[in-house]
């Protein structure tokens, strides 16, 4: 009676909800989109924003121009398609930073707690006294425009809520029965915070994770969108939206069709977000396998 | 301190006194506790709960949260092991003293494989690092505990397992290292009755047969009967009887340790109602000054307002109560 590996319990879970099953599809497409996407542009120059078609400016959706043109004549198809690669460097950069200094923070103001703990977590109070994407821009802005600098101002204003997390979960784990355990049995506190309270505190996170790769391409189009972001001519979805809109009146597409990857992509995280949130809910899930699922 | 016939002591307690920092105030959870384990004796401390009989046998294992302070001695084989750091800490925990907790559910990480998880605590006590030779060790202890098909357990995740093979395996961990001496804190209180009595047959086999000490906590008369050599009363934090299986059960002295026994229902008795005894324990944060018995105390007078020391009253008997202050016997 071996247990079916985490992967594939959470995989026939999400295959049993269709609606889950949407999330992983478009979060799929969107990685393979992402990493394929300076490969499979048709118009890599107009894609790049490196070349001008002046005499196809403006022009509607069309068989040759599914999404329309934009103001210096380039296909906003193989735009959105490029920016599909910068979102995904953006969500993975910004969480994956974010995980990298919150996680060691909370856990280690956790599990070592007294004065050290104190100060680690007074020092992320500080950084969440700031409404986030406030901090955020004035950090883009300090750091000047750039895709890198994008990542390490939202990394930034995010981590503190990983550590908060990953703190509350290290509280409460480190008195349960199996870690009081490890410890009288004279296990060092490497092997316990490595083995016995970090794996049993991700749960949350891993959820907070998918969530938060929507909203940091959500934000990091925001920053773009209010000109501290990526600078132009990159094809970031935010920046697309902002250089469209000025002309929503006369091109609605411009900005609309970014706009629709945004909604989907972020979609799609939270629908995801949400089937590993099911998957990871031990009732839920001991439930389903007596189903025999 | 008679009874003994010349084995060594293994673990002394000398004035005990275990207090909690709480924010309601200071918990007085063990007053002034002295007891001795010798080799190849397992002793009982019976109370209710709240009594202090965890908070000793943590202590004892170095695992008192952070919020307690102690004063007075642990001595493990004439060394004070309460001020132990370090390197010799580690000598001391889970090598020489180890424990078995209430939930046997609850002791293992729901994350590895109960393989793993007394892999870790293999390598680390015995120094093996081979992988086959961890395994054989493993598998060993398993079926010295009596658990079928020890492969399997190795490679199961302890929700696979029931309750009873999960205490099972909780032993054989906490024996991984070859402790001196065992801590069982209430290990048949979360399984069913028949479980209760295996558990309770198996420790006392690992006992003879490893030459182990053992420190069992329990609220109950009957499991404590069953294992036991000695037993100790407790009641809100102070010693108030200690003497010999036989002796404490069947001649009980103290009136707490007899009202105990009242309690205890019988099979074979005429259906009654259940005993209990009126009233609750004194407040642990403003323990009354002598007996702490004494509100609930049929037989309490005025003397009961000073603590008794312990006295003799048969050989490896005493107890503290003013009733045998001056007749020193009944």
């Amino acid at each position: 009676m071996s247990s079916p590996s985490e992967l594939r319990i959470m995989f026939r879970m999400i295959r049993r909800n269709p609606v889950s099953m949407l999330g992983l599809i478009i979060v799929v497409t969107f990685v393979i989109v992402g990493l394929l996407a300076p490969y499979i542009l048709t118009r890599p120059e107009e894609a790049w924003g490196i070349a001008y078609n002046v005499k196809d400016r403006f022009l509607p959706p069309s068989l040759q121009h599914p999404f329309g043109t934009d103001e210096y004549g380039r296909d906003m198809f193989n735009r959105v398609l490029l920016g599909t690669r910068f979102s995904l460097m953006i969500a993975v950069g910004v969480v994956g930073l974010a995980l990298l200094i919150g996680i060691p923070v909370g856990l280690i103001a956790g599990y070592v707690g007294g004065k050290v703990g104190t100060a680690l977590m007074r020092i992320t109070d500080m950084f969440l006294a700031f409404p986030p994407l406030l901090l955020a821009i004035a950090l883009a802005a300090t750091l000047g425009r750039g895709l890198t600098n994008t990542i390490v101002a939202l990394a930034i204003s995010w981590w503190p809520w990983y550590a908060r997390l990953i703190f509350v979960q290290v509280n409460s784990i480190k008195s349960l029965p199996y870690v009081d355990a490890a410890r009288v049995m004279g296990l060092g506190s490497l092997t316990i915070m490595f083995k016995h309270i970090l794996p049993n505190a991700l749960t949350p996170i891993t959820v907070q994770a998918a969530l938060d790769m929507g909203s940091a391409i959500l934000e990091a189009a925001g920053l773009s969108f209010l000109g501290v972001g990526v600078p132009p001519p990159t094809p970031e979805w935010g920046l697309l939206v902002s250089m469209g809109w000025q002309s929503i009146n006369r091109a609605w597409w411009i900005s609309f069709f970014p706009g629709l990857a945004i909604v989907i992509t972020v979609l799609g995280f939270n629908l995801l977000a949400d089937a590993v949130r099911e998957a990871m809910d031990p009732r839920l899930r001991k439930a389903l396998i007596m189903k025999g699922v | 301190m008679s009874g003994s016939d010349g084995r060594k002591p293994v673990l002394e307690l000398r004035n005990l006194t275990i207090k909690y920092y709480t924010l309601t105030g200071i918990v007085h959870a063990v007053r002034d506790f002295s007891l001795v384990i010798r080799e190849r004796e397992s002793v009982c401390l019976v109370g209710e709960s709240g009594s202090g009989k965890s908070t000793i046998g943590l202590a004892v294992a170095h695992a008192l949260p952070p919020n307690a302070r102690i004063s007075g001695q642990i001595l493990f084989r004439d060394e004070d092991v309460t001020k132990l750091k370090g390197d010799d800490l580690s000598k001391y925990v889970g090598r020489k003293v180890s424990i078995i907790f209430q939930d046997p559910a609850a002791t293992f990480n729901p994350l590895f494989t109960i393989g793993e998880q007394m892999g870790d605590v293999i390598r680390h006590h015995r120094g093996v690092k081979d992988k086959e030779e961890v395994k054989r060790i493993s598998i060993d202890l398993l079926k010295k505990v009596g658990l079928p098909d020890p492969e399997r357990v190795l490679k199961s995740y302890p929700h696979e397992l029931s309750g009873g093979m999960l205490q099972r395996a909780s032993i054989a961990v906490a024996l991984s290292p070859n402790p001196e001496l065992l801590i069982a804190d209430e290990p048949t209180t979360m399984l069913d009755v028949t479980l209760q009595a295996q558990i309770l047959d198996l420790l006392t086999k690992l006992k003879e047969e490893l030459g182990l000490s053992m420190l069992f906590i329990t609220h109950n008369l009957g499991v404590a009967a069953e294992v036991c050599d000695r037993i100790a009363v407790l009641y809100a934090g102070k010693l108030l009887e200690e003497g010999g299986v036989e002796d404490v059960l069947l001649n009980p002295l103290h009136p707490y340790t007899r009202k105990l026994l009242e309690c205890v229902p019988r099979a074979h008795a005429k259906v009654q109602k259940l005993r209990h005894i009126p009233g609750t324990l004194p407040d642990p944060r403003h323990p009354p000054p002598g007996c702490p018995f004494q509100p609930r105390c049929d037989e309490a007078r005025d003397e009961c307002g000073e603590m008794p020391p312990l006295i003799e009253v048969r050989p490896g008997h005493r107890v503290a109560c003013v009733k045998y202050l001056s007749k020193g016997g009944e």
